[in-house]
């Protein structure tokens, strides 16, 4: 449960005071013009004496004052449309969220395509993301993913173990709304490891791994409730600098540039 | 298609090597494929690179051991493997032509309990993902290692 600072600090102060104060009344004299509500107040009223009432001549003439003031203090929820860099609602105060999920991912180079088993693989991810709900955030990544590879004549087939590590800056499109469109872009680390495949028995252009620098860019949208609960969904093309993963026949090395598309859940503070 | 001879393998002479079973490279080898064209001349080319370097149980007459020759698809890094159970090679057949005959000879390395070379360490036939350099001296010097010297046999 999201500890939540109050929506709206108010304060009231309720003064009242007597600038001065009636003498006690005399049993014997009847009030001049006692009030009708003795909480309503009456500010610097000075009774007039009924006009069938004699006033004696040593009677003070009672003089109540009263004086109220409401001051409110409010420090209001930043609205949906706001480019605030602080919200009251979060514990936080920017927005800091863990996310884990899935997705879909594949390559984009057709030689990377034709070697693993399915244009379409599956991805795992955690996510930490600091800065929800201000205009600009940091996402930390982990991403993994698994792929076939059918190396030849459906022999020796392995599997390509991708993992990624990466960081993004976050630009929220509407940092306060609960649904919040953004977009991103970073840079990371990405390993690739070939695993069970019969490498000592064969000849291929294949590396039992490589290790790359990527950069990722993409958008996606999170819908995040006051509880706390995230949800985020977005889209991902990872370009890559040059790899020696797969050397095709004639030479040239396949890019190990990819796409990602996945979803998360999470919460955040 | 090359004729088919007796089927005979040995167990690893090398305790080095990864095979379940490995061919002597000095007894007579019968190279025996359905391929035609190009994919058979490449290996017959594949045996003379050996041969080249004093290697020369491969197409040598009266085999007694068979290693079967495939020309299967093969993803586009993928060019050739020794298959140690079956002893038999699968070769990608989307390689060019001296391409081919290259990675023949580099699985025949591995059915002779070749393992592979670091280009690192020295220009070699087993270099992984060789498709270029062929048997070389020092390849035969290896073979020699495992099964002796074919000409002093």
């Amino acid at each position: 449960m999201t500890l939540k600072l109050p929506l709206v600090f108010a304060c009231s102060i309720v003064a009242s005071s007597a600038l001065a104060e009636p003498p006690a009344p005399d049993p014997a004299v009847p009030p001049l013009n006692p009030p009708a509500d003795p909480a309503a107040p009456v500010t610097d009223a000075t009774p007039v004496p009924a006009p069938d009432t004699e006033a004696l001549p040593d009677t003070p003439v009672p003089v109540v004052t009263s004086h109220t003031t409401s001051v409110l203090l409010a420090r209001d929820r930043p609205g949906p449309l706001s480019y605030a860099w602080y919200d009251p609602d979060l514990v936080s105060g920017i927005g800091i969220g863990f996310t884990i999920g899935g997705g879909l991912t594949g390559f984009t180079d057709r030689a990377m395509r034709d070697t693993v088993s399915s244009n379409v693989g599956g991805l795992w991810d955690a996510r930490a993301s600091f800065g929800t709900h201000i205009p600009l955030g940091l996402d930390v990544s982990y991403i993994g993913s698994a792929a076939n590879i059918n190396t030849i004549n459906g022999n020796a087939n392995g599997t390509l173990v991708g993992t990624t590590v990466e960081a993004a800056l976050r630009y929220n499109i509407l940092p306060h709304n609960t649904f919040n469109p953004y977009v991103f872009a970073g840079a990371g680390w990405q390993r690739y490891d070939v695993t069970n495949m019969r490498f000592s028995q064969s000849d291929t252009g294949v590396a039992p791994h490589d290790n790359i620098a990527e950069f990722p860019m993409g958008a996606g949208f999170g819908v995040r409730d006051l509880s706390g609960f995230d949800f985020d969904l977005r889209g991902t093309f990872r370009a890559a600098t040059d790899s020696t993963l797969l050397q095709e026949s004639n030479g040239s090395y396949a890019k190990l540039h990819s796409w990602e598309a996945s979803g998360s859940v999470g919460y955040e503070f | 298609m090359l004729a088919v001879t007796t089927v005979a393998c040995s167990e690893d002479p090398s305790a080095t090597a990864p095979f379940a079973h490995v061919v002597d490279a000095c007894a007579p080898i019968a190279l025996t494929s359905t391929a035609t064209g190009a994919e058979l001349a490449s290996i017959t080319r594949a045996s003379a690179l050996w041969s080249e370097v004093g290697v020369t149980g491969p197409g040598a007459p009266d085999a007694v051991v068979n290693i079967a020759i495939a020309f299967v698809p093969a993803t586009p890094g993928v060019y050739g493997l020794y298959d140690d159970v079956d002893v038999a090679l699968e070769i990608s057949d989307a390689l060019a032509d001296d391409q081919r005959a290259i990675v023949i000879a580099h699985e025949l390395g591995h059915a002779f309990g070749l393992v592979h070379v670091p280009t690192t360490t020295r220009a070699s036939v087993m270099n992984a993902g060789n498709l270029r350099i062929t048997p070389t001296t020092d390849d035969q010097l290896a073979v020699a290692a495992l099964w002796g010297d074919c000409a002093n046999r």
